[in-house]
């Protein structure tokens, strides 16, 4: 800017700088509206912070309840394990039991059967089912002492005489059993 | 917030009006507040329209404020330069009727500076106001502004001849008004 021609222009200049005018706090309102839509900012990635929002909170807040009412729906409160434990359990429930699994070999040629006896191994047990176990072999050791014998304790000769006796009714078995069962046109018509 | 008319504000809130923060640009708006609506108020006839021109102006400062070198010049005469081509710019939209003529610098009537430093700021806009718009714009330009005949005539688009006889044109009314002025206050 160059110098003022005349000595009265810097009077008038520093005049007009202390005039009153509008207050500027209602004017930037408008500038504001002005530079809203002429240089509109740039919108913020919000969605990392989405849960600071009320919308976020209320989401929070309604997930927290919905997880919590299904954690007492569902699942095992205290209380209901306590309870539990507590029924009298009579004996061993068949599924904990060990399973005696008979497989029978044939080979056709000899027309024989051979047996092969197997002991499932015992599934993995909770917690739960072992303390069960427990109460219930203890049931049965105290019911036993009675009869002056142990249920768990089985003897080698005991072990001996069971599987004498489950090979003669297997023997039997295989004896009225067919060897190969073979489903002939004829086997069918018998069947029929 | 009154603030040294060539006060620089600090860089930080340059770069902040760069990033279009509009806090910083806010903080700006209020620095050149006051010096800036006084001299669209000298170019228009009105408050509205003096502010119409401010924010147009100052839209232009946001806008390119990336561009302002400071080694070239300060803050506050680039800005002043800009509000007054935006001033120019909306009295060319309104229409300002111009007239070229030739004129003798020898003719041009002077205006005492005890005149215009007994008046207030009111009264000389007053005064501003009952002159042509041309007139009070080339008055502007060179008395206040300080620029030559030579630039005026080419930001107004006329000739230098033209601008001389507005400036002239101007004091003449502007010695007539403050006559008056005098006589119905009863001083001299």
């Amino acid at each position: 800017m160059e110098q003022n021609n005349n000595i009265y222009g810097e009077i008038i200049n520093s005049k007009f700088t202390h005039l009153l005018s509008a207050d500027k706090n209602v004017t930037w309102k408008g500038m504001k509206e002005l530079l809203d839509k002429e240089i509109p900012q740039k919108k913020k990635k919000k969605w990392l912070f989405w849960f600071t929002t009320k919308t976020g909170i209320i989401a929070i807040i309604l997930f927290t309840l919905c997880a919590s009412a299904a954690s007492v729906y569902f699942g095992d409160s205290p209380d209901q394990q306590e309870k539990e434990a507590a029924i009298p359990v009579k004996g061993i429930p068949k599924e904990l039991k060990p399973e005696i699994i008979t497989l029978k070999e044939v080979s056709i040629n000899n027309n024989n059967a051979r047996e092969i006896v197997k002991i499932r191994p015992e599934k993995k047990r909770s917690s739960l089912q072992s303390t069960v176990e427990n109460t219930c072999n203890k049931t049965l050791i105290a019911s036993s002492e009675t009869h002056e014998e142990k249920v768990n304790d089985i003897t080698v000769e005991e072990r001996m005489d069971i599987k004498a006796s489950m090979s003669i009714v297997h023997a039997k078995d295989s004896v009225n059993a067919p060897a190969v069962p073979s489903r002939t046109p004829e086997v069918r018509k018998r069947a029929f | 917030m009154s603030v040294p008319v060539n006060a620089m504000p600090d860089q930080q809130l340059i770069d902040g009006c760069a990033a279009n923060d509009r806090r910083s640009q806010e903080q700006l708006y209020n620095w050149y507040y006051n010096p800036m609506m006084a001299l669209c108020f000298r170019y228009t006839k009105n408050q509205e329209d003096a502010i119409e021109v401010l924010h147009e102006g100052l839209l232009k400062v946001f806008r390119n404020i990336k561009e302002f070198d400071g080694s070239k010049s300060g803050l506050y005469t680039w800005v002043h330069t800009i509000m007054v081509r935006t001033a120019i710019d909306f009295l060319r939209r309104k229409k300002m009727k111009t007239v070229n003529v030739d004129w003798n610098d020898s003719n041009e009537p002077s205006i005492q500076p005890e005149a215009i430093i007994d008046k207030s700021a009111e009264e000389i806009l007053f005064f501003l106001k009952q002159l042509p718009v041309m007139s009070a714009t080339v008055f502007n330009l060179y008395v206040i502004e300080g620029y030559k005949h030579k630039v005026i005539a080419e930001m107004l688009q006329i000739s230098e001849g033209t601008s001389k006889w507005h400036l002239s044109e101007a004091k003449k009314q502007l010695a007539t008004c403050f006559k008056k002025y005098n006589i119905l206050n009863g001083t001299k």
